[in-house]
């Protein structure tokens, strides 16, 4: 999922490049024109590294979980064209024991590289906002801020998948309600982190005293772009409240809607963050109001078709669940290898699976 | 000490352009001379003259008139005037001694001028403000005259008409004039494009452009000038002069004509060559000898005053509460232009609309009347209103204009072409044939009626009205992005108004070293005093540094690409603004935001102090333009030039809402006015102002082939060279003998938003007003008010 | 595959990872050499129970993430001190803090991708290889312990297929591959 997401992040800025076809430029590479490298002070480039890497690692950490699960798929798969593909896929994979080593070793530092590359790259977006100079975007508190918004955006997107995929995929027997809550769990911490931070945004602007920094939370709250702060409001501080009480938190509709909501609500976040400020900034007389063309809008759809349709191909052809981490924990800790274990301390071996046929061999 | 009636003499009235320069020479302040004219504007629509009159009385149209008695009336002690404050200013007139006072009036009434006269005769002007020997020939025109034209047209009894530089089937209120021409035997133009008239005519005998041909002008009495052609013509015409010698009989050409007749006429006039030769060749390479010219003086009759006060007191009695005042914008003016993108695309300097013209009304009546359907300017949608006047009426969209009163609708004339052949020129209503016939002219100022309809409109406005200041959160607090003071004020502290900036300087503290600026440092201030917001010098610059048209649907969209702008802030009452013009363009900040995010460093600051920009590295990324706190970047969203052959090799077709496509700028013919030296810039790169770096490269190599180092005032940008009052200087900073550092360094000197320390190097001098008291920045924001 | 890789193999299934970890201490106890050891999912402990090394790909990942931290502040401060210098908003030339996201991205990046090359390297994996499959169910749910038995007689091979079949393997069997073998 992060994939997808990355790749429709990554393409947003080269959709919204005058100059498509110039995109190369954003990458230091030696060029007729001095040649003339690329501004190491930009947070725009910062970006373009952070989202590289961001997405390249996440790419290898991913493929590199997969690679034992499709030859799992591989081994258990029909026809000559399948294995092949699988195969392919796999990298050949098999499963020797210096092979796990190394792929523990390696899953262990990607798993460590990639959570500060996740407060980094959140932190290097907020950049773009923090390093500038309009009011409204020029604060300290964005980096805390957008990764708890990241956090707790990607924590309800998850939900929201996660809930079809797994009521489509009758998977209620590796994500149960115990996961959802404690996701939700997260949910209502983060929400309530980032609720915080629109609170402090408004109190330092007022005791900030600077006119235009008071103007530009003034003008979000209560200008022409209400609607927008108070959907914003609703929907990310306030609806994630209900949370507290354990009978929403353990409600698959409750945690489905309210994901929804918290996903509208984030959206309108990054909406109020940059129309509102950007519409009414310094100068008066260069105060606007913004409206979106078609071409905005279809932008906009288009990218959550990108990654639907990338997730849903995903869906279909990749394992949805880490087989091969799935198997390492089952017989620890599955509801099944408690109620085993509980039964009889006789059994030893055998019932490795329980459910579903084995193949015939 | 100056008092206006209705005469917007900076931007439209008669030369605005020579008065700009002279009005602003007894307007501009400095430490050793704190002292400057003062100026009264009694009008009806605002003008920029008014909003940068040191006091401004809002009187209704008909008020214009009354006042003019009012004024002659507490002049001359025959009686009292009506009005207070036009009885104040009158006072003070009589207060500033013989001699030293002036009137004038924009309205157009032989009656209305007379009473100026009478008060311009009682105040002792004549000889001393007023003089005689150098009559202004550039305008004449007889409203009576053109009547009887169209009565003789249909009579019969005039039989042949020739249309030289004029376009009455558009510009003229006589009903069926069009008709009439159409009736004469022989009807021939000279317009060199197929206007109006020219359509009506039998024959068509297109001029050659001024820039293609010989002439002599004589513009004043005794100055003249010669008029060199720069181009061989470039399409099958003839000069209307050698015309009329051919169709008279005359061999030769016309330079040989000009020559003759200088030879005999005007070469005797002066002293200073001797010889023809030498006067010719100097005359031509100069384009200007002034003669002495002493005009008959003459004396003021008063004979005919007081029937003129009766008959402007019995018009005024007829025009009852709604009144209608037709004004030419500045940008527009009487409409002989009005196939120019370059001028529609000019925002109308008080209003701010550019393509098209509307109905200006006072903002609260706007609100009270339903016309407030987009109080937030989402759209940019404004309600259309009938207004008619004598039967006749036009449809416009209603905007509200701060300073106009109530009961009062302006119209702007000069709209409502129908001859360019691009229907984006064709915008507006023309609101000539509203002019309403009293006595032998047409009047500015008519009786009208107006009648909100169901449409809507969208209109091109490029700054919309928003308060300055924040009124909540415990006190009031103001964007200092103007500064205002009073003359007596700077007098007593020439920081007066901009004390808070050595507050600033003092904060200003970094923690890293500053780039050092080793040959010049260029540096622009700008005069707030001076300037007048006319708006030439957006002209100027679009011109020079190919700027493009986009068009109506793209200034909509905020996406006018002027590289310079004149912003308007309203300051003082709510019904009678005060405003201060600030022409902003890229402030070249030391420490630029835009350049810190370019991620491909096409952004970037120059040894000498420039913010410039490499086109060709541009990626249009427009975060450069998002961190500009000054909004001066403006991005390329088409291919406006077909800089690019991005659209023509793809076949895209999503250019065709862009004016460019269709006005022309694709033709080779058009293209023509692209300035060779200036590269035009592709879809998908930001430009903005380069100090007109390539007129600063052209001076600095013109120096050096001359072997000496620049001097202050060889490089010029454009415009400062388009700016009448001289608000525009410019020059090197790190030469501490230039004018630029002078200013520099002065106390009226301040940086926008310099507190972020942008350190810009465009800079600005406070607005000084020659008046007692000193309005607050404090608007009523008249839109959201329930 | 190389080609002095011997292709006779026995190959021993277990199907608990407990019973396997325990069977593999046994053998090697008896002093059997195991070939390979083939598991459906990383069974812990099985490293010390094969007597392998610790894998020294956390020291190399430290080495990319070094190389690339060197790399991102030596090329940065070339470029803008050295190669091109350009006054950016008045910055100085070396703007060490601008430096810190893209030095920190880079050492991360260096330090992910050459971890994840060395070890596919490593691994020999690589897209389109063929592996040696000893058993289709390795990869689902049996744990397979390889011998080599090119060089062993019968009887050796008999003895480590009891052995294993007391260590309780769930079945054991012969694998021989030919050269024209695939999936």
């Amino acid at each position: 999922m992060t994939i997808f997401a990355v790749i429709c992040a990554g393409m947003f800025p080269i959709f919204h490049m005058g100059r498509v076809w110039d995109a190369p430029f954003i990458f230091p590479i030696p060029n007729t024109r001095g040649p003339l490298w690329v501004n190491f002070n930009s947070p725009l480039l910062w970006d373009v590294f952070a989202i590289s890497t961001y997405f390249s690692v996440s790419l290898l950490f991913w493929y590199s979980g997969l690679m034992p699960d499709f030859g799992t798929i591989r081994d258990r798969s029909k026809g000559k064209i399948r294995k092949y593909l699988y195969n392919l896929a796999s990298f050949g994979w098999q499963g020797s024991a210096k092979q796990w080593q190394r792929f523990e070793a390696l899953s262990l530092v990607l798993a460590g590289l990639s959570t500060p590359l996740v407060l980094s790259v959140h932190t290097i977006v907020s950049f773009d906002f923090a390093t500038s100079v309009i009011p409204g975007w020029h604060t300290t508190i964005f980096p805390p801020y957008f990764v708890a918004g990241a956090i707790f955006s990607g924590f309800a997107m998850v939900e929201t998948l996660m809930i079809i995929t797994r009521k489509l995929f009758k998977l209620e027997d590796y994500i149960t309600i115990n996961h959802i809550e404690s996701m939700n769990k997260i949910i209502v911490l983060t929400g309530s982190i980032v609720g915080i931070a629109y609170l402090t945004e408004l109190f330092i602007a007022w005791y900030s005293g600077a006119l235009y920094e008071q103007f530009a939370f003034y003008n979000r709250i209560l200008g022409k772009y209400l609607w927008a702060y108070a959907l914003m409001m609703s929907c990310n501080v306030l609806s994630p409240q209900l949370y507290w009480f354990k009978r929403f938190r353990r409600s698959i509709p409750v945690t489905f809607v309210l994901s929804i909501f918290v996903n509208i609500g984030m959206w309108f976040e990054r909406f109020v963050i940059i129309v509102t400020s950007l519409a009414d900034d310094y100068l008066v007389s260069s105060w606007a109001y913004f409206s979106p063309t078609w071409v905005d809008w279809g932008i906009y759809l288009g990218s959550i078709s990108v990654f639907l349709f990338l997730f849903l191909l995903f869906a279909r052809f990749f394992p949805t669940i880490a087989i091969a981490e799935v198997k390492a924990i089952f017989r620890t800790s599955s509801e099944v290898a408690k109620a085993e274990r509980a039964k009889a301390e006789g059994a030893t071996h055998g019932g490795f699976v329980l459910k579903g046929a084995l193949d015939k061999e | 000490m100056i008092l206006s009636v209705g005469a917007d003499f900076l931007g439209t009235w008669v030369s605005p352009v020579e008065f700009s320069a002279d009005y602003s020479t007894n307007r501009k302040v400095s430490k050793d001379k704190a002292e400057m004219s003062r100026h009264i504007q009694i009008e009806s629509m605002p003008s920029i003259t008014g909003y940068k009159a040191d006091t401004r009385i809002s009187v209704k149209p008909s008020e214009e008139l009354s006042s003019l008695v009012d004024i002659l009336n507490v002049v001359t002690g025959a009686g009292a005037a009506k009005n207070a404050k036009v009885a104040k200013a009158a006072e003070e007139l009589k207060s500033a001694g013989a001699g030293n006072a002036l009137v004038v009036c924009g309205v157009n009434s032989a009656d209305a001028q007379v009473i100026v006269n009478a008060i311009n005769n009682a105040l002792g002007s004549y000889g001393s403000t007023i003089t005689w020997d150098r009559p202004y020939n550039t305008k004449q025109g007889s409203d009576k005259a053109i009547v009887q034209l169209a009565e003789g047209l249909n009579n019969g009894s005039v039989k042949a008409v020739l249309f030289l530089d004029s376009n009455p089937a558009y510009s003229s209120p006589v009903k069926g004039l069009a008709e009439a021409i159409k009736k004469a035997e022989l009807s021939v133009s000279f317009a060199n494009r197929a206007d109006e008239t020219a359509q009506l005519c039998k024959y068509v005998c297109p001029d050659n452009h001024w820039l293609e041909s010989w002439n002599d002008l004589e513009p004043k009495a005794g100055v003249y000038n010669t008029v060199q052609p720069t181009i061989s013509k470039l399409f099958d015409t003839r000069p209307i002069q050698e015309t009329l010698l051919k169709w008279s009989g005359k061999s030769g050409s016309y330079y040989d004509f000009i020559q003759k007749y200088w030879e005999n006429n005007i070469y005797g006039k002066q002293t200073k060559y001797s010889g023809f030769w030498a006067f010719w060749d100097n005359a031509v390479h100069d384009g200007e000898i002034v003669v002495d010219a002493s005009g008959s003086a003459a004396s003021f009759d008063g004979a005919s005053v007081s029937a003129s006060v009766s008959n402007l007191s019995a018009y005024v009695a007829t025009l009852g509460d709604a009144q209608v005042r037709l004004y030419e914008s500045v940008a527009i003016g009487d409409g002989s232009w009005g196939d120019n993108p370059f001028l529609q695309e000019l925002p109308d300097s008080v209003s701010k609309v550019a393509w098209g013209n509307f109905i200006a009304v006072n903002p609260r009546w706007y609100v009270k009347n339903g016309y407030n359907i987009d109080p937030d300017f989402k759209e940019k949608r404004y309600a259309v209103a009938k207004l008619t006047v004598g039967g006749e009426s036009i449809e416009l969209p209603v905007v509200g204009v701060p300073g106009t009163p109530e009961g009062t609708f302006g119209v702007a004339l000069g709209y409502g072409r129908t001859s360019p052949n691009h229907s984006d020129l064709q915008v507006g209503a023309n609101a000539f044939k509203l002019l309403a016939k009293s006595g032998d002219s047409f009047n500015t100022i008519s009786k009208a009626s107006i009648a909100k309809t169901e449409a809507t409109d969208l209109v091109a406005i490029t700054q919309t009205h928003f308060n300055i200041t924040l009124q909540d959160l415990g006190g009031v607090k103001t964007r200092k992005t103007v500064k205002e003071t009073t003359l007596k004020e700077y007098a007593k502290n020439p920081a007066a108004g901009n004390e808070d900036r050595a507050h600033i300087m003092e904060e200003m503290v970094t923690l890293y070293y500053e780039h050092t600026k080793p040959g010049h440092h260029w540096t622009m201030v700008i005069d707030l005093n001076s300037c007048d917001g006319c708006g030439a010098c957006v002209v100027a610059c679009n011109v020079e540094n190919n700027v493009p048209v986009v068009g109506k649907d793209q200034v909509i969209r905020a996406r006018e690409m002027h590289w310079l702008r004149i912003d308007r802030y309203y300051t003082g009452e709510a019904d009678n603004p005060d405003v201060v013009f600030q022409p902003m363009l890229c402030q070249h900040c030391d420490n630029a935001p835009c350049e810190n995010v370019c991620p491909v460093a096409a952004t970037n600051h120059s040894s000498e102090g420039m913010n410039q920009m490499a086109y060709n590295r541009c990626i249009g990324t427009r975060y450069c333009a998002n961190n500009c706190p000054y909004k001066v970047r403006r991005f390329n969203w088409y291919d406006y030039q077909q800089a690019d052959a991005f659209d023509k090799r793809y076949g895209t077709s999503n250019d065709q809402n862009v004016a460019s496509e269709y006005l022309g700028l694709h033709e080779p013919l058009t293209r023509m006015v692209l300035n060779p030296d200036v590269t035009v810039r592709s879809r998908g790169v930001m430009e903005k102002c380069s100090f007109c770096a390539q007129r600063l490269q052209a001076a600095k190599l013109e120096a050096k082939k001359d072997g000496r180092l620049l001097a202050d005032g060889d490089a010029t940008v454009a415009c400062q060279t388009a700016c009448a009052s001289g608000a525009i200087v410019f020059g090197d900073r790190n030469d501490k003998t230039s004018a630029v550092a002078k200013l520099f360094s002065d106390e009226r000197t301040f940086g926008v938003i310099e507190e972020i320390h942008t350190m810009p190097n465009v800079l600005y001098q406070t607005q000084v007003r020659n008046r007692d008291e000193v309005k607050k920045y404090d608007i009523i924001d008249y839109y959201h008010e329930s | 595959m190389d080609s002095v890789a011997p292709n006779k193999f026995v190959v021993g299934l277990w199907d608990h990872e407990e019973v396997y970890l325990h069977a593999i201490e046994h053998l090697r106890h008896k002093g059997v050499k195991i070939y390979d050891s083939l598991t459906p999912f990383p069974v812990h402990g099985l490293d010390e129970a094969l007597g392998m090394k610790e894998t020294r790909l956390h020291t190399a990942g430290f080495f990319f993430g070094a190389t690339g931290t060197t790399l991102a502040l030596s090329f940065m401060t070339w470029v803008m001190t050295t190669n091109y210098p350009i006054d950016f908003g008045g910055k100085p030339n070396w703007p060490v803090p601008s430096f810190i996201p893209i030095t920190f991205e880079l050492t991360v990046l260096f330090a992910a991708w050459g971890m994840t090359l060395t070890y596919l390297v490593r691994n020999k994996l690589w897209p389109g290889r063929v592996p040696r499959i000893y058993d289709k169910r390795t990869t689902d749910d049996r744990f397979a312990l390889v011998f080599d038995a090119e060089s062993l007689t019968d009887a050796e091979i008999n003895s480590i297929k009891d052995a294993c079949k007391k260590e309780g393997a769930v079945d054991v069997k012969d694998k021989v591959f030919t050269e024209a073998e695939g999936l």
